[in-house]
This record gives structure tokens, C-alpha cells and sequence, in this order.
């Protein structure tokens, strides 16, 4: 049986197998969108071969007749159903000399979508959450906040098989503490980095109308995605939230402020 | 058969006009001219529902059905739904041409060649920014199959949309 053995195929509907039994070698499933945007074919575009696990399964199956011209729907059979569809495809696949794998396999991995809950053992570094100046701030003058994450991969395990996660930061919000709060698609950078002198408005700025000691929240949303063994990375819907470090932080005005610095020491201050 | 050879046995002799294949055959088009026309006009159908889709941002992706069969909808629908998580719509229709026909069975069951044309579809973000990568091609060579939407018409549905890896019969001249 050529079925016994072979290789998982990872994230490919059944019944993109079932094309590639009827329309070997030259073609490859792409939904209208990924071809008008030429994305890459998330549900498995089999051009140089789809994400492929390794793993050695048996599947009971009774051979039986396959016509490849009979339209048929594999997510509407039963399990036996299946199994005798696999073994009739298989047997079909060898008398033509076609390429074909064993579709049984796409019950572990792609039978759903994957979600936020499955990757929940993967953790992405959130980055920290700074300020500038640091640890204080002018009242009636833009303080500058900002956060050192970035897009990074982790490794671990998925679904029982290898596999990495991608996490892409989208958005950051923060919670100044004083009751009002800000969303930005940039994670900020420093007045420095940004060109800017110190105290002008950033994207990330937050400006402070009383005096008092704040706790600043940080929160980093991420997009996430995965892939096994294959190139592509497979978008998961939704976006995953995770905290940053709180800054605790002083706010007095720029009189409280200079009276503690001086002008020798730090000719660039305010005021000097 | 033994009646339609009978009926022209009696029928007077007329040697231009070649036997009409018998209607209750088990061919559901008498002809590839035919299930090349029947196939033409459920694509157009198909086109026309998945533009109308696009351009509704993903919305109401159930309305392939009409025109697709249950496995092909359900593929498309991952598109449409990525239409909607991001945002996109789209402007203007798809049209195609260079339809030949690569095999078919009397089941109904056609598979043809053809052109894809997006040369008149923008794909637009929520800013109504076009998204299309600039210098993508306009038309793809595709390899689409249709089935027999219900045994008793010759209505057609997509059953698959596959892109064709080999030569690209569209390059535009």
C-alpha cells in the first residue's frame, strides 16, 4: 500500500490534496486574494512542496474505486469514510503514476484553525517600557515614552509537532496614570534618535497637566504566526496582548524641576 | 439506440446532416463547443460573485455557493475572510478569455484553460490605499473545473481554482 508510510502534511485543507491527486505537478491552490496580492498561499500553495512534518502513521482503510471525475467533499465524510476514500485515491494514485500523500494526516494539525489559545506555551519578549527624561517629567511638556520591542521568533511546540511562532508588535498602549491613556501603531524611539530636541511632541508623547507621582502602564499587542517546517508563516487571528513593565514616576513643574539640576552641569537643560 | 436507429431507418435519407446525439445520453454536453459555453457562463457567473464579494469587503462570502461547490467556497473563504480581518475591498470587476477546453467527461465534469484579466480590480486597505504590489501581473493563466450544479440542468459550478505553474498561455502580446 503505498499509504502506509508517509510524510504529515501540515496546514493543507483535504481537499487541496485531492487537486494535487487529479492535477499533478503543474498547479498549485491559491485563494483569489493571496494571488491578487501575491501572498503567500497560506493553505498550502504546493509550489516546491508544502510545510511537511515528519511522522510515521498506519490508518486502516479498505481499498475501494476512485474516480477522480466524481466531485466529492472530504469534510463531509466520516472518519471511516475517509479512511476509505485515502486507501481508494492511494490505489488510484499508483495504477496512474501520480504523486500522492495520505490525507489523514491533515486531521492533526489543520483540521482547525490555529489560534491565540494554542500558541499560549509560545511567550513573546515584550520589550521594556522607558521614558524620557527618566523618571520624572514636566508638567505642561510633552514627556517622551517609548519601548524597545521588536518582531521576533520563538520556538516550541505546537499541536504535538516542532514549530515556531512569529510575534510582529502592532500596536502599544499606554496608561499614564492620570486617567488618560494613548494607542500608537509605533512603539516611539528617543528625542534623540528622532532628531527632535528634548521636550517637543513624539508619536508616543504624553503630556502631564498636574503635579504628582504616576504609575505608567505599558501594554503590547502582537500579531502572531506560525509555520512548521515549511517557509510560510500562517497569519493567527486576533492579536495577543501582553503588559510591559510599569514606571512609576514623578511630575512637578519645570520651577520644582530645574531647581534640582544645574546649568554648569547640564547646559542642555531647560531654562539654561 | 436500437430506436434511434430505427427512427432513421424510416426517416428519409439525408446524408448531409450528420445523427443528433440522442438527448437522453449520459452526456451531459453533447458537444465541447457546448460545455465550453456552459463552463464560460458559469465563470462569468462565478467572477461576478466573487468581485461582488471582494468589493463588499469580504462580506457575505456565502454567496459563492451559488455558483461553487461547498469544498471550493470553503477555500475561497479563507481569502474573504483575510479581506475582512484587514480591512480590504476591492474596486471594479475581473474579466477573463483564452478559454480552452483541457478535458471533460460525461458526467459533467469540465476542467478548461483560462486567462484571468484583474487588469480593471484594485485591491484597496481601509485608507481606500491600493494594496497591489506594483509590477504584478494583470492576467494568470488558470486551470478551472466545473461540475454539474444539479444532474437534471446543465448548469455548471467552480468545483477548483487552481493556478497553472507552466507556460503562461497569457502573456499579452
Amino acid at each position: 500500500m503505498p499509504s502506509r508510510v508517509i510524510a504529515a502534511i501540515a496546514v493543507v485543507p483535504i481537499f487541496v490534496v485531492a487537486l494535487l491527486v487529479a492535477n499533478p505537478g503543474a498547479t498549485a491552490a491559491c485563494t483569489r486574494l493571496e494571488r491578487e496580492l501575491e501572498l503567500p498561499c497560506a493553505n498550502g500553495g504546493f509550489v516546491g512542496g508544502a510545510a511537511e512534518l515528519n511522522g510515521t502513521q498506519d490508518t486502516p482503510g479498505t481499498p475501494g474505486t476512485y474516480d477522480p471525475s466524481i466531485p466529492v467533499d472530504p469534510s463531509k465524510m466520516t472518519a471511516a469514510e475517509r479512511d476509505a476514500w485515502d486507501a481508494a485515491r492511494a490505489q488510484y494514485a499508483a495504477a496512474n503514476g501520480l504523486p500522492y500523500r495520505d490525507s489523514f494526516v491533515v486531521r492533526s494539525p489543520a483540521t482547525a484553525p490555529v489560534t491565540l489559545d494554542d500558541i499560549a506555551s509560545f511567550r513573546p519578549t515584550v520589550g521594556t517600557s522607558m521614558m524620557e527624561p527618566n523618571g520624572w517629567m514636566v508638567v505642561g511638556l510633552p514627556t517622551n515614552f517609548y519601548a524597545s520591542t521588536t518582531a521576533h521568533v520563538v520556538d516550541g511546540t505546537l499541536l504535538g509537532f516542532p514549530a515556531s511562532v512569529r510575534f510582529t508588535p502592532v500596536s502599544w498602549s499606554w496608561t499614564y496614570g492620570d486617567g488618560s491613556s494613548r494607542a500608537s501603531a509605533t512603539g516611539g524611539a528617543t528625542w534623540a534618535s528622532l532628531g527632535l530636541p528634548e521636550f517637543e511632541p513624539t508619536a508616543t508623547s504624553h503630556v502631564f497637566g498636574s503635579p504628582g507621582t504616576f504609575t505608567i502602564q505599558l501594554t503590547v499587542s502582537f500579531a502572531a504566526e506560525y509555520r512548521f517546517g515549511g517557509p510560510t508563516w500562517v497569519p493567527i487571528a486576533g492579536t495577543l496582548a501582553v503588559p510591559a513593565n510599569s514606571i512609576v514616576a514623578t511630575a512637578g513643574d519645570a520651577q520644582t524641576v530645574l531647581v534640582a539640576r544645574d546649568c554648569v552641569a547640564n547646559p542642555q537643560g531647560i531654562g539654561c | 439506440m436500437v430506436a434511434a436507429l430505427s427512427v432513421s431507418a424510416c426517416a428519409p435519407p439525408s446524408p448531409a446532416k450528420p445523427p443528433k446525439p440522442s438527448p437522453s445520453s449520459t452526456a451531459l454536453f453533447a458537444t465541447d463547443e457546448e460545455a465550453l459555453a456552459a463552463a464560460e457562463e458559469a465563470y462569468r457567473e462565478y467572477q461576478h460573485v466573487s468581485d461582488a464579494i471582494l468589493i463588499d469587503g469580504g462580506a457575505d462570502p456565502e454567496r459563492l455557493l451559488e455558483v461553487a461547490t461547498q469544498a471550493q467556497y470553503e477555500y475561497e473563504k479563507a481569502g474573504y475572510d483575510m479581506a475582512l480581518s484587514r480591512g480590504y475591498h476591492s474596486t471594479g470587476g475581473s474579466a477573463f478569455d483564452s478559454v480552452t477546453l483541457k478535458e471533460r467527461d460525461d458526467r459533467g465534469t469540465i476542467t478548461v484553460f483560462l486567462c484571468e484579466d484583474v487588469s480593471g480590480v484594485d485591491i484597496r486597505d481601509s485608507d481606500n490605499v491600493s494594496v497591489v504590489p506594483s509590477g504584478r501581473p494583470d492576467r494568470f493563466p488558470l486551470v478551472v473545473s466545473f461540475v454539474a450544479a444539479d444532474s437534471a440542468e446543465s448548469r455548471l459550478r467552480v468545483s477548483e481554482v487552481q493556478d497553472w505553474n507552466e507556460d503562461n498561455f497569457c502573456l499579452q502580446e
